[in-house]
């Protein structure tokens, strides 16, 4: 038995060795009880379970994106956790994952202009529905991070903290922040002035600087307030 | 229905293929199963048969495509890439197996950039 070895260096690897096993099982454990809304549906016999989130509630520039993912059955994904507590990298990576195993997805947006217009619960709302048309496969039950979608008449059902809750919530949590930074990476190279490839559009100190200085440009919302104060 | 795997895969090897076709390339055969696996192309240089791997990844960072082929997968394609070969009479003609990465914009799958590397398996 490699137990009973008295080599240190046995004994570490052993040590790693079941570490790694309880690691793996606790992260096994950890995604099976996030798919566990998914699960209690399926049974129910629903079979396109749509997971719904969005991106960009908070900033002073660039859209709102949403995202809708279907997972398939008993998906794992290790690591995969609401985006907020994921570092970038991690982000980025589980992308990747996401896209290539997920049943279907689907990104929609509404830009600042349509945020101005109504408010940005509504331009979210209207993010969310266009995620869902663009995705390739239409869902018989949809989980939304939060809120519902009064004006979908699709089955659904709110989840308050939804991306800490739901795998499928988590995963377009994922999708619609990657989605959405991709992006303002993109304004960045056409406004350069406001640092939106650091603060994604978020007021921060620079990003109120930077207004104050320059003033606004098409990106910004320009219903949102404490912009013109800095 | 289309999965989101189909949908990434698919745009990655059509932008392979069609970048193929300017380079002057002739696609012979994209797909070939059999048991052994598949390749995703099968394309003539001039009188090199020419087996590419397309990789397909989203984001605006490159990364190393290299990388990306396993062993396991290197040598299933020398194998698949020589049963081929065989198959059409082809195995004493020249051939090269290539790689061809291709990168996706996370919003729309456009394509961002797409690199080929010649000859990845020597020998």
């Amino acid at each position: 038995m490699l137990k009973n070895d008295r080599r240190q260096g046995v004994q570490d690897l052993l040590d790693r060795f079941f570490r790694m096993q309880n690691n793996l099982l606790k992260e096994t454990e950890r995604l099976e009880k996030m798919l566990w809304e998914e699960n209690k549906l399926r049974q129910q016999g629903y079979c396109f379970i749509a997971g719904l989130d969005e991106a960009g509630r908070g900033p002073l520039a660039g859209p709102v994106m949403a995202a809708a993912v279907i997972l398939k059955p008993g998906t794992i994904i290790k690591h995969l956790n609401d985006s907020k507590q994921l570092t970038a990298k991690r982000r980025e990576f589980l992308f990747e994952k996401i896209v290539v195993e997920a049943q279907a997805y689907g990104l929609g947006s509404a830009s600042p202009e349509e945020i101005d217009r109504t408010n940005i619960h509504e331009a979210s709302l209207l993010a969310m529905n266009r995620a869902l048309e663009k995705m390739p496969q239409r869902p018989d039950y949809l989980l939304v991070d939060g809120f519902t979608l009064r004006s979908n008449p699709c089955k659904q059902k709110a989840i308050i903290h939804g991306d800490e809750i739901s795998l499928s919530i988590a995963a377009a949590s994922v999708l619609a922040k990657v989605a959405r930074d991709d992006l303002m990476l993109k304004l960045h190279k056409t406004y350069p002035q406001y640092g939106f490839d650091r603060n994604k559009g978020y007021g921060t100190l620079e990003h109120r600087q930077a207004i104050a200085k320059y003033g606004l440009c098409p990106e910004h919302r320009k219903t949102f307030r404490l912009k013109e104060n800095s | 229905m289309t999965t989101s795997r189909q949908l990434v895969g698919k745009t990655g090897e059509k932008a392979a293929r069609d970048y193929l076709e300017k380079q002057g390339y002739q696609i012979v055969e994209t797909n070939y199963r059999c048991m052994l696996g598949e390749l995703d192309i099968i394309a003539r240089e001039a009188i090199t048969t020419v087996f590419i791997e397309v990789r397909t990844k989203t984001g605006l960072s490159f990364g190393s495509p290299e990388e990306s082929i396993t062993v396991d997968k290197a040598k299933r394609l020398k194998r698949l890439a020589a049963k081929y070969l065989q198959a059409y009479g082809l195995s004493e003609t020249p051939s090269r197996i290539d790689l061809i990465a291709v990168q996706l914009d996370r919003n729309d799958l456009s394509v961002l950039g797409l690199k080929q590397i010649k000859g990845i398996l020597s020998g």
